[in-house]
């Protein structure tokens, strides 16, 4: 029982991370209609960033929390900046071509870390102490328990963005009817550059929350993409909350997948998450929050 | 291009490579056959942007599946390569139709996400079964795929003109089924899904059959990859060939025949061009990407709709202007009108 | 003084396509002006290349200031306002989060005035507010997008036929109510329109469009008594 639950504590808090991936990837598809395979890419950049900002040894030694809020700064500049320099031009091309320009980034955003940064495994401090607390036979991490509580206040605060303030509406309405937000003065491209930028700002703070657990590397997020968009997929891809709910289911399945299926193990995790994109696209194609949008009927 | 002009073109680079092994040694044979497989992997690709409009990150898989196939059955069952060559290639073209199914509903976006999955799960296949595979060390295949022993060749110029063989099949096959009935109808349904579905066809079914047409290329390129290299690895097939073979595509452009052949040159030789400059292999990655969003961008057809583009202005100046000619071909351009999300 | 609205050569059209050739309009501070055509003649294709979605030649001046080469979204924040025809709204907001959209650029402490104001305009919105502006009926939409446009408290409105799909009577009361917007506000309009017979009891002016240029123009009450307005838009 005390394993069950202990695999279930993790799966939570690995889902959580797995959410907010899925938060930035929903973000951006919901601004521009775009699936961004960069995202992960874009995180792990701000990621050294923040490695940078706060390492003792190569970096400049700041506190960890600066170096995180550095790297979220950071975050926000550099996806507004690729936004307006990169994915502009194809703003209004087909979807193949907007994917192979985010695979493209990929590869670009890759390839620089690893020329700019390094590429071998570097360690990222955690904002949280250290030790863990003790329920009977289970133990909760003071890192894990602070990292679901900062991705709910991250979601609650996107969540009174878009709901509540002039500019959440803004985007909103820019990405569901750019003719009609223009005919009402609201600057189209502008939103566009700042759902990129909140995207990656968002990247970027899951970027540095999963950072103690896998260290810092030029591949740390690769396969969190995956998960990421297994828990977008399971939202529903359209929908902010569902983005959080499915990265957690998606990290409970894997940690009692892995635990009690011995066939599967540690070395295929990752398959739970493909097999649960397969499942969810036949089963239910909207996923478990989307909606069927009224203008597709 | 004159039709005729076209065909000799094609048939006298097929002799000049065919004569290849006489003329150079053994490492530049081992760099053709790479292009060569790697010719037969972007044309899968090809198939699928060109015919359904799609891309998959995934193609990676379905040439690791049959190359792994291939050197289980051969290394470890007693197969011989001959053997493995249908039943590889049938096994990734299953895995292809398997995959299809789901990603086919609703929203094209879907294909690119489940591709993406099965490129990242598969290099993790060989390290979970490192018993029979050799996990992340690779697997080296001992025997090779050898020549006749009456043609007294070496094995290596054999297994040389064995894939080039295969790959002109390949080719003409994909050229013929181009022209044919058939193939123009599966183009409209690319083009007017909605005009092809009321018009009775089974959008679906057709989509699902080129993709599992395609992942069955991609398996033969596999194939051809063990007989070239006696050895498989999980790095040979992560992702990131998967992207490598999309810019590819790019490049050479998607929807014809010579795009995939510039692509796969263009992946084998600029490497090694970027390392002769003095730029930090590092970089090349990040040289890659940008030159695929440049081509995107400025180049949709790719170099080979580039150049059809160039020959069809050249022909047209050419011809004096009371001759009645034929109108430019119209270019294959690498774009989808069915993806939406 | 000095008209809202000056525009002169206006051409215009889609890609090598030319729909409106030397069109001139002016509207005064004030003035309801509409322009009467048939479908195809070039109506929504002038609103459309005065508000900046098609990119046009000529000169289109809103209180002074030169729009042609300002993309969409500056015009409408030098105050010109466009209600366009269809599905302008936005389906997956609510009725009110698309009155809000409107509102944007209004300061805050005016906003709750506004939404009374465009509540009060159209009362059947009122118990609909939070329902997804697509699942709202074609007249219902169509009030939305008006009321959604004098949100933004335009200086010049344009307006793409108003009337389209609404029951004569729902069409006959948008318009007393346009009027007594344009009387209470000063807000000035342009409005293109099929409905002559609606159009014309409320226009100070009017132009007849045929093929993409102006044939007829001259008061609300000239034209309504010309033969061939009666004839053709009026079926009389």
């Amino acid at each position: 029982m005390a394993l069950f639950l202990q695999r279930l504590i993790d799966g939570i808090g690995n889902g959580m991370l797995y959410g907010a991936v899925a938060l930035a990837l929903v973000l951006i598809y919901r601004a521009t209609g775009m699936v961004n395979f960069a995202q992960g890419e874009m995180a792990m950049f701000c990621t050294f960033i923040t490695w940078k900002l706060a390492d003792h040894e190569f970096g400049l030694g700041l506190p960890i929390v600066a170096g995180i809020a550095g790297g979220v700064i950071f975050g926000f500049l550099f996806g507004a900046a690729l936004e307006r320099v990169v994915i502009r031009p194809f703003e209004s091309a087909d979807h193949l071509r907007q994917m192979i320009v985010t695979l493209g980034l990929f590869l670009a955003i890759n390839a620089l870390a690893a020329w700019i940064f390094t590429a071998d495994t570097q360690r990222l401090a955690s904002p949280f102490p250290s030790g863990a607390l003790r329920l009977g036979g289970v133990s909760v991490s003071y890192h894990q328990l602070g990292v679901i509580a900062v991705l709910l206040v991250m979601a609650l605060a996107l969540r009174e963005l878009f709901g509540r303030t002039r500019l959440g509406l803004a985007i909103r309405g820019a990405s569901m009817n750019p003719e009609s937000s223009r005919l009402l003065g609201v600057d189209v491209s502008r939103m566009l550059m700042i759902g990129w930028g909140l995207s990656a700002a968002i990247g970027a703070l899951a970027g540095a929350l999963v950072a103690p657990a896998v260290f810092v590397s030029p591949g740390m997020m690769q396969t969190l993409l995956l998960y990421g968009f297994a828990a977008a997929v399971l939202g529903g891809f359209d929908s902010a909350p569902g983005a959080l709910v499915g990265g957690v289911m998606v990290g409970v399945v894997q940690a009692m997948v892995s635990g009690y299926v011995p066939a599967v193990g540690t070395q295929l995790q990752l398959a739970t998450a493909f097999a649960l994109i397969l499942m969810v696209l036949l089963v239910r194609p909207q996923g478990l929050f989307g909606r069927v949008s009224v203008e597709r009927v | 291009m004159n039709k005729n002009v076209t065909r000799a073109l094609w048939a006298g680079l097929l002799c000049l490579l065919a004569l290849a092994p006489f003329v150079v040694g053994t490492v530049e044979i081992s760099a053709f056959q790479k292009v060569v497989y790697l010719s037969v992997a972007v044309m899968s690709l090809n198939v699928l942007t060109g015919f359904n409009g799609q891309a998959s990150i995934g193609h990676s898989a379905f040439m690791g599946i049959a190359a792994y196939f291939t050197a289980l059955a051969v290394q470890s069952h007693g197969w011989s390569y001959w053997a493995a060559l249908p039943a590889s290639i049938l096994v990734a073209a299953l895995v292809g139709a398997l995959a299809g199914v789901p990603a086919l509903r609703i929203r094209g976006m879907n294909l690119a996400l489940v591709t993406l999955g099965l490129g990242m799960v598969f290099p993790q296949l060989p390290i979970r079964f490192t018993e029979e595979t050799g996990g992340t060390q690779g697997m080296p295949v001992d025997e090779p795929l050898a020549a006749p022993a009456f043609l007294n060749v070496s094995d290596v110029a054999w297994r040389y003109w064995v894939l080039l063989a295969l790959a002109a099949l390949v080719f003409w096959l994909v050229r013929n089924f181009r022209a044919s009935r058939v193939g123009r109808a599966v183009i409209a349904i690319r083009d007017q899904p909605i005009a092809a579905h009321t018009a009775g066809v089974n959008v679906a079914a057709t989509k699902i059959a080129v993709f599992a047409v395609s992942a069955g290329m991609a398996g033969l390129a596999g194939w051809m990859f063990t007989v070239a290299n006696q050895f498989v690895s999980p790095s040979d097939f992560t992702v990131l060939v998967s992207i490598n073979l999309l810019l590819g595509m790019a490049i050479g452009g998607s929807g014809t025949l010579a795009g995939p052949v510039i692509g796969a040159v263009f992946l084998h030789y600029i490497p090694e061009a970027v390392n002769g400059t003095g730029i930090d292999p590092v970089l090349t990655p990040a040289l890659y990407g940008l030159i695929l969003i440049l081509v995107v961008y400025f180049l949709p057809g790719g170099a080979a709709g580039g150049l059809a583009q160039l020959s069809a202005r050249f022909a047209a100046s050419r011809r004096s202007p009371d001759e009645p000619g034929q109108a430019p071909p119209s270019t294959p351009r690498l774009t989808s009108s069915t993806s939406h999300p | 003084m000095s008209p809202v609205l000056e525009v002169r050569g206006l051409t215009a059209g889609y890609g090598s396509l030319t729909v409106l050739r030397d069109v001139g309009l002016t509207v005064g501070e004030g003035e309801i002006v509409v322009v009467l055509g048939a479908n195809g003649a070039g109506k929504t294709t002038t609103l459309r290349a005065l508000s900046g979605l098609i990119p046009a030649q000529g000169s289109v001046v809103l209180s002074g200031t030169e729009l042609l080469g300002r993309k969409a979204d500056a015009r409408a924040r030098l105050g010109l306002g466009h209600a366009p025809e269809g599905r302008g709204t936005f389906t997956d907001l609510t009725v009110d989060e698309n009155l809000r959209m409107g509102g944007l650029r209004l300061p805050r402490n005016e906003l709750p005035a506004a939404l009374d104001q465009a509540y009060g305009l159209f009362p059947q919105l009122t118990p609909l507010r939070d329902r997804a502006a697509g699942r709202l009926s074609g007249g219902e939409q169509q009030m939305l997008t008006v009321a959604r446009a004098l949100m933004a408290r335009p200086r010049l409105l344009l307006l793409d036929e108003p009337s389209m799909g609404l029951a004569p009577q729902i069409t006959a009361n948008l318009f007393a109510e346009l009027r007594r917007v344009n009387a209470e506000s000063g807000t000035a309009m342009l409005l293109v329109e099929q409905n002559a017979a609606a159009a014309l009891t409320i226009a100070h002016h009017g132009h007849v469009l045929e093929s993409g240029h102006i044939v007829l123009s001259g008061t609300g009450s000239q034209l309504a008594g010309n033969p061939s307005v009666r004839r053709a838009y009026l079926g009389v």
